[in-house]
């Protein structure tokens, strides 16, 4: 399996028997609607059911039946009993081919109910749809008929995609940076070539602590609770005033900024903890448990172990109770009330940044739910006009009016569920709440929530949301996205389109993926590591290449993903051992690492991450997913300082224990300095198959990709290397006196030992600053040794080294992934 | 900018014309800035009350009236736009925390006087990211290139403009056929040469940049030729385009460096009655005229210095579901402010002939009050537009007494019909953005094709 292979191979056509009769095979034809016969040999391509039923019976055939029949469609308005599904409810294929299935059990002498309404007969409410000799007739009634027959075809694989894979090794290695930001080691990349092997390394690099920066970045993509919340919101607890109130003894703004920032983090923390702990990931809508640290324990009235210090930011436990809110009543009793706890559904961060308000009525938090625990957008569940006038003659029209009671019954039950949690301050909770009559009652799907569970509806609420199998796709969406980088495909709407087909055909494919993704996921008992594992093994995450005049069928796949900001600034570390920074090398920073981290400004610097194309989950809430002209700019300056700083330091170290440079040495140069600039150039034996069996090792660190030392690739970064090379070697022959052997920038010395560690020590003000370890000096004349101080570059190789890294660093597949 | 005043600002400024930009295969050196028209969209996001601006209303009859305002007390005809001018307290202003920050009566009669309003358009929704893509692109339903992207991708075709599309809207899609663009703010001088990192001597020598450039081109090509799948292919063909609009990115020094305009200069164009509130300086020492119209400031920079084409730029705080008299006129009141300043300033820039500003909102609110003494989402609204060829002073389309839109004749926009009428149509943003397409010349875009605009909505001259 390690070898690049085909994803799926020609059609394999089998018949299944169902209901214990055995069946035929049949082929369909593109674009036919009649059913031919034929063998494997006949170079018939297979079109499954699901795939007739979207391309020719959903997409052609019964267009014009989805406008009535479904949700919230005329037909239902009056009571029709045969409903469809449209393409915004996940796997909307198995729900209207069952719905199809069930209904054509119906005859009126002999003839199905579905193929005698759409004549017009039987009192169809619509009228005379089709002409018994129209195409859309005849694809419906063939369709049909084979339903009744029990005929399901399936082909076999996804041989529809018809792309290339990555290999096993190739994709370890790409998966160990997105992932984990770090480069793969020789023995994983070996160990990666088989399938237990690969499956091994991904689970392990799920359990790494950059995995989990990742995890939360890609969560609160979704959930967007870091844009902030301020320690203030706690006050609606009352168990801890001296974290907010500068009226309250104990009190200090560092204090209130360290609450603050627990309780902003507390959502994605819970995310974090429930997938470190290996808890099933259900936890995160139906975990009657907080997970805490010390300062949003004390906000929710609740021990912990730890102290209210900032070196216990990172201590986040489960705690197993709810929190507890007090409050004084008219009388003047104090009052404790307990306060619900399902996952990240009754977080402060998540109800204060999806507010409510007198006519929302929680419907934002519903949104975001169903969005992201059940893989329905609301905004594009029913798309329709909504005409004011017609409104304006209904009482209550969101349960009241088709155009709005679409959506509104399925949203306003969920909304329901935040019952409790009211507009006044967002985050206090109030068992007594009347909730709003005018909307639907709290629930879920077709289930009313009994009232015995208003007083804690966010549980009832969290604990149907995992039983429904839409969790499972929506949490592989979710996934999906932040690892691949796009969103799910959406059903093609322009049917015009000469590719229309193979376009439904891809979505077929990817929504057929999520539908089996996210089954697994749920039979896993929600283990997120596997859920990763199979997006990783997918064909969306290693495609990379296909049939160029087939962008339709290929849609959503391919190499080339753009690197978020973090992604980029932590793959920097992975492939060179340094970030990109400007100033700053390392920070003190316990909401990071409880002794200080290394930084990148990718990730930490606001200003940066946002040139860069990222977010601030508020004002900016979409990545950009091309590179701008700016974007290429912020590349090229922390692509040129990386190279500049990694090459120095990276021969610092012995060659063994070097990240770029294992095949030369300082003074492996391609020519003989010369005495004289009129000197011939005197090629140095060997030099030139090192310096390029180095750069074809950095072509497949940096970018992924196997080269040639000896091809074209390499040539031409050999090329550069030798360009500037003669450049320094003539300018210094031309300038002797000059400083034609320095390094450069000052930037570029290597001068810290950054792989020792940092340690942090007061400056004259009192501010914590970061101190490395110093490289040795090297003392005038003498020669170099591992371990010592580079300032120089006597044989211009440093400086055409980082030409050459330059170059890479800031090549598409280094910015892609 | 003119090219030639581009190149007279690298000289001057020892602004090295060597940057880490590839060359474009489609355009020449030459034309790496552009000259106008530009096209600023500005939108109030939330959702505003065009009754307290445009279609000035009062209560309306009846006990049960289908129309509330327990602000305004009086509105007036403003070359037939019906603009609040009382209330119960006497002149109606917009105001912010109690400080008036503009008289919408004296916006329309003279500095807006070339603005025409088009109320009654029928967003048909109440859904905020519908409204917000419908008003941006033209088309509920389909998420089309937002108008300022397609304008934007029309010029890069042509030009290597190195920001064209500046995104600082909510709706911001583009459909590929541009790339998007922020203004980076102080990294610029990092980023106008990014391999000499704000050093003298550079992190790169000058042989190594030279060469890196000379093989990236080489290297791109190759990569392109390679790519048969989707993702790569739309990454790359973005990485090219950020790569060859790349050469004139110098010109956002001259952006960032500008000097801030000075309060004296436009405080005769300012309301009597807001004069004194917006010229006074802050703590900073900037007027809060001047500050306010800090965030179109860049924007109109960048038109001046030819490196944009295009904006989208947004201002939230409109959606006032509770205390929506207080809340709706402090968003009103500096939103009309920053589109006075953006009149004001490209006059003085020297843009305002060649500059479309095309004003919008998600939807309007709701005719009556709900409990919280707020209004809510409704599907009527109004659309301002002003630019070159637009003739303003004026207001096409109406809505009735209870904010319910009327139509306007298909063969006379300006005759208004009941909402029943069928030789009428009622104003869609697609027909706005139709209209606006034409006089943009998107409509004549090789890719206009591909972003057709409803088809079910018949055109309107709104524009003649």
């Amino acid at each position: 399996m390690g070898h690049e292979k085909i994803f799926g191979s020609r059609s394999r056509i089998r018949a299944l028997s169902l209901g214990g009769v055995a069946l035929a095979t049949i082929f369909i034809g593109p674009g036919t609607t009649g059913c031919g016969s034929g063998d494997e040999g006949s170079g018939s391509a297979c079109i499954s059911t699901r795939e007739y039923f979207t391309t020719q019976v959903y997409g052609k055939a019964m267009q014009s039946c989805a406008g009535c029949h479904s949700a919230g469609g005329v037909a239902e308005q009056a009571g029709a009993k045969f409903k469809m599904y449209r393409e915004t409810y996940p796997d909307f294929v198995s729900a209207n081919i069952n719905a199809i299935r069930d209904f054509s059990e119906i005859q009126v002498r002999d003839t199905p109910l579905i193929l005698v309404k759409p004549l017009g007969e039987r009192g169809h409410g619509g009228g005379a749809v089709f002409t018994k000799d129209s195409e859309e007739y005849q694809i419906l009634e063939k369709f049909v008929t084979e339903l009744r027959e029990g005929v399901t075809r399936e082909c076999s694989g996804a041989d529809t995609l018809q792309v290339q894979l990555l290999p096993l090794r190739d994709t370890a290695r790409k998966a160990a940076i997105v992932l984990a930001g770090r480069y793969a080691t020789d023995e994983e990349l070996a160990l990666a070539s088989t399938d237990l092997g690969f499956d091994s390394l991904i689970v392990k690099l799920t359990r790494e602590e950059l995995f989990y920066d990742r995890l939360r970045e890609i969560w609160n993509d979704a959930l967007l609770t870091e844009r902030g919340i301020d320690a203030g919101q706690g006050s609606v607890f009352d168990n801890a005033p001296e974290l907010y109130d500068d009226s309250f003894p104990g009190y200090t703004p560092e204090n209130r900024t360290w609450a603050s920032a627990s309780i902003t983090e507390e959502p994605m923390r819970f995310i974090e903890y429930v997938v470190r702990n290996d808890q099933p990931f259900s936890d995160v809508v139906a975990g009657s448990y907080i997970v805490a640290n010390p300062y949003t324990a004390k906000m929710y009235g609740m021990p912990h172990d730890k102290p209210l210090a900032p070196t216990s930011f990172l201590d986040w436990k489960r705690i197993d109770f709810s929190p507890v809110q007090n409050s004084t009543t008219r009388e003047g009793a104090a009052k404790t009330t307990g306060v619900p706890a399902a996952g990240v559904l009754t977080t402060p961060a998540f109800l204060n940044r999806w507010e409510t308000t007198p006519t929302n009525k929680g419907r934002k938090r519903a949104r975001i739910v169903l969005k992201n625990f059940l893989a329905t957008d609301i905004f594009k569940f029913a798309q329709r006009p909504v005409d004011s006038t017609a409104l304006t003659s209904v009482q209550n029209p969101t349960s009241n009016s088709a155009m709005c009671s679409v959506c509104h019954k399925v949203l306003d039950p969920v909304a329901g569920g935040f019952r409790g949690f009211g507009e006044q301050t967002l985050t206090r909770f109030d068992p007594a709440d009347k909730w709003h009559d005018d909307m639907l009652p709290p629930g879920f799907n077709t289930t009313q929530m009994p009232p015995e569970n208003y007083g804690n509806a966010a549980m009832w609420l969290g604990a149907q949301i995992p039983r429904d199998p839409r969790f499972g796709v929506s949490i592989a969406q979710v996934m999906y996205t932040g690892i691949v980088g796009d969103e799910p495909l959406s059903f093609p709407q322009d049917k015009a389109a000469l590719d229309y087909e193979d376009r439904v055909k891809a979505f077929n494919e990817q929504n057929d993926w999520f539908v089996k993704a996210g089954g697994e996921f749920v039979r896993s008992k929600f283990d997120l590591r596997k859920l990763v594992l199979a997006i990783v093994k997918s064909p969306y995450f290693r495609a990379k290449s296909g049939d160029g005049a087939k962008d339709g069928l290929h849609a959503g796949l391919g190499q080339g993903r753009l690197l978020t900001p973090e992604m980029l600034g932590r793959k920097y570390r992975a492939t060179t051992g340094l970030y990109f920074f400007q100033n700053e090398a390392a920070r003190k920073d316990e909401t990071r690492a409880r002794d200080g981290y290394l930084r990148s400004d990718l990730v930490a610097d606001d200003e940066w991450r946002l040139v860069y194309g990222g977010i601030d989950s508020g004002d900016v809430t979409k990545r950009t997913d091309t590179m701008s002209p700016i974007m290429v700019a912020t590349s090229q300056y922390a692509g040129a300082l990386v190279a500049c700083r990694a090459t120095s330091y990276d021969f610092t170290k012995a060659q063994g224990d070097r990240r770029l440079f294992r095949n030369v040495e300082m003074n492996t140069v391609p020519f003989t300095p010369r005495a004289n600039k009129d000197a011939p150039l005197v090629a140095v034996p060997d030099s030139e198959g090192k310096i390029k069996q180095n750069i074809a090792y950095l072509f497949y660190r940096f970018l992924g990709e196997t080269v040639d030392p000896n091809g074209a690739e390499v040539a031409q970064a050999y090329a550069l290397f030798v360009d500037v090379w003669k450049d320094l070697e003539q300018t210094d022959l031309d300038k002797p006196d000059g400083n034609s052997k320095g390094i450069g920038s000052n930037r570029c010395v290597a001068d810290n030992d950054w792989d020792k560690g940092v340690k942090f020590e007061a400056d004259q003000n009192g501010n914590q600053r970061a101190v490395f370890e110093k490289l040795r000096p090297r003392p005038d004349k003498a020669p170099y040794e591992v371990g010592m101080r580079i300032d120089r570059d006597e044989n211009f190789t440093i400086r055409s080294w980082q030409a050459v890294v330059t170059y890479l660093l800031t090549d598409y597949r280094f910015t892609h992934e | 900018m003119e090219r030639r005043n581009f190149l007279k600002l690298v000289g001057l400024t020892g602004i090295s014309l060597l940057a880490p930009w590839g060359t474009s295969s489609q355009a020449s050196a030459q034309e790496a800035t552009w000259g106008g028209p530009y096209f600023l969209h500005m939108h109030a996001g939330g959702g505003w009350d065009p009754t307290l601006l445009c279609d000035g209303k009062l209560t309306a009859e009846g006990t049960a009236p289908a129309y509330e305002n327990r602000l305004v007390t009086g509105v007036g005809n403003v070359n037939g736009i019906p603009v609040p001018t009382t209330t119960a307290q006497g002149k109606f202003l917009l105001t912010a925390n109690g400080s008036p920050i503009e008289d919408p009566q004296n916006f329309f009669q003279t500095v807006g006087r070339d603005v025409l309003v088009i109320n009654g358009v029928d967003t048909q929704t109440n859904n905020h990211d519908t409204g917000v893509q419908g008003l941006a692109c033209g088309h509920n339903d389909v998420e089309l290139p937002a108008l300022a992207a397609l304008f934007a991708g029309q010029v890069a075709r042509e030009r290597q403009v190195p920001m064209a599309f500046l995104a600082s809207g909510y709706y911001n899609r583009t459909g590929d056929v541009v790339g998007i663009s922020r203004f980076p703010g102080n990294k610029v001088d990092l980023l106008a040469d990014p391999f000499k990192g704000g050093e003298e001597r550079g992190l790169l020598t000058e042989v190594g940049q030279k060469k890196i450039l000379a093989i990236r081109n080489e290297r791109m090509n190759a990569l392109q030729a390679q790519a048969t799948l989707p993702r790569e292919k739309r990454t790359l063909n973005a990485l090219r385009d950020a790569t060859k609009s790349g050469d004139a990115i110098n010109l956002l020094k001259s952006v960032a460096t500008g000097a801030t305009p000075a309060i004296d200069t436009f405080a005769n164009d300012l309301a009597p009655d807001t004069r004194a509130y917006l010229t006074a300086a802050q703590n900073g020492g900037v007027s809060r005229f001047v500050d306010l119209g800090r965030p179109l400031e860049t924007i109109l920079r960048c038109f001046q210095a030819g490196i944009s084409v295009s904006a989208t730029w947004a201002q939230g705080g409109f959606d006032t579901h509770a205390q929506h008299d207080v809340n709706q006129t402090s968003s009103m009141a500096t939103f009309l402010a920053r589109y006075r300043y953006v009149l004001l300033r490209a006059a003085q820039l020297g843009i305002k002939d060649k500059l479309f500003v095309m004003v919008t909102s998600d939807f309007g609110r709701t005719p009556k009050y709900n409990t919280g003494n707020g209004k809510d989402h409704w599907n009527v609204t109004s659309v301002l537009l002003s630019g070159p060829g637009i003739r303003g002073g004026r207001a096409i389309g109406k809505t009735d007494e209870g904010h319910k839109a009327l139509r306007v004749a298909k063969n006379d926009v300006n005759q208004t019909l009941p909402d029943m009428d069928t030789k009428g149509l009622r104003i869609y943003p697609s027909h706005i953005h139709r209209e606006v397409r034409r006089v943009l010349g998107v409509d004549k875009a090789p890719f206009a094709n591909q972003f057709p605009l409803p088809a079910t909505h018949e055109p309107l001259p709104l524009l003649g």
